[in-house]
């Protein structure tokens, strides 16, 4: 398991590796803002088989950027200049998850900031998205910008791992 | 304005599969009552299961629309992680409809069209014996069985 695990992430340091010699920087660390090519990657749960469906043409549902309770500074993304996609879908408690994948600027051009907000405890490349975070009690027009934003994000998101359904 | 014809009444491929004999209406019930056993956390990422009320009025909702000849089953039934209920409907170019029941007794409806800004609108359940009030969006929406 270890050696599957070494060969994923040896894939981010090489994608990393790669991206430092064509930006010219000698150094990358999790904390440097996010470039505007960067892949950041998402979870999407896999325990209903609805939130993936490829026969449709957005395949990915809205839900997927919806924040929990816990998604108080947004909801979370990861880059893959850091963690490889496989590694993502088998973290947290339920895994197998899907993973999708979305260019940063691509989000940025929705209107929002992804904000690199590592987390020494979770995966390495931990990313925030302040414009989705959680509100316990949003005002109407809260509640609509965060829907538009979420129809936003699927129409630029493409599935990388689709694991068989739980 | 702009009319769309709505190709609707395609269910979910995974859910096809592990449910292959069941009609897309069928379906969509089975996966509804499926989120009344949904409990906190079911996603493993935190995310919270649905209130019974609300998961009641999307049973309402679904009744009436499937009860309803212009009305096809919807591309998708969520229960998402903030604990609304959402049906999609979808058509082969990828603009989609959406209702989200996120409390008891309110629907809220959104049309987006791809690379548009969305349309919203809010209704209580409707009246089964009317038409569904689509069309009060700045876009004229009507059905056509695919």
């Amino acid at each position: 398991m270890g050696a599957v695990v070494y060969g994923r992430d040896f894939r981010s340091r090489l994608g990393r590796f790669i991206h430092r010699l064509i930006a010219f920087v000698p150094h990358m660390s999790e904390d440097d803002p996010i470039g505007p090519d960067e892949w950041l990657l998402r979870r999407v749960p896999n325990r209903q088989p609805d939130y993936f469906n490829p026969a449709l043409a957005v395949p990915v549902a809205s839900a997927a950027f919806a924040p929990t309770k816990y998604d108080t500074d947004g909801i979370s993304f990861f880059r893959e200049l850091f963690v490889a996609p496989e590694t993502v879908s088998m973290s947290g408690t339920k895994p197998p998850y899907i993973v999708v994948r979305l260019r940063s600027s691509g989000i940025v051009a929705l209107g929002m900031t992804p904000t690199a907000t590592p987390d020494k405890a979770g995966l390495p490349g931990h990313v925030s998205l302040p414009e989705l975070a959680y509100i316990p009690k949003p005002t109407e027009g809260e509640r609509k910008r965060q829907t538009g934003f979420r129809l936003g994000l699927v129409e630029i998101a493409v599935a990388v791992i689709v694991p068989t359904a739980v | 304005m702009t009319e769309i014809t709505w190709r609707l009444g395609s269910s979910s491929t995974n859910a096809a599969l592990t449910m292959p004999e069941l009609e897309p209406w069928e379906l969509h019930f089975v996966q509804l009552r499926s989120f009344y056993r949904l409990e906190d956390d079911w996603d493993g990422l935190g995310g919270s299961a649905p209130l019974a009320g609300v998961v009641d009025t999307a049973f309402a909702l679904l009744t009436a629309f499937q009860k309803h000849p212009d009305v096809e089953a919807p591309s998708r039934v969520i229960a998402s992680p903030s604990g609304s209920v959402i049906f999609e409907w979808q058509t082969p170019d990828g603009h989609r409809l959406e209702a989200e029941i996120s409390e008891p007794g309110l629907v809220e409806y959104c049309l987006k069209q791809l690379g548009t800004d969305p349309v919203f609108w809010e209704e209580p359940l409707p009246d089964r014996r009317k038409k569904p009030s689509w069309g009060r969006s700045s876009t004229a929406v009507t059905s056509e069985a695919a």
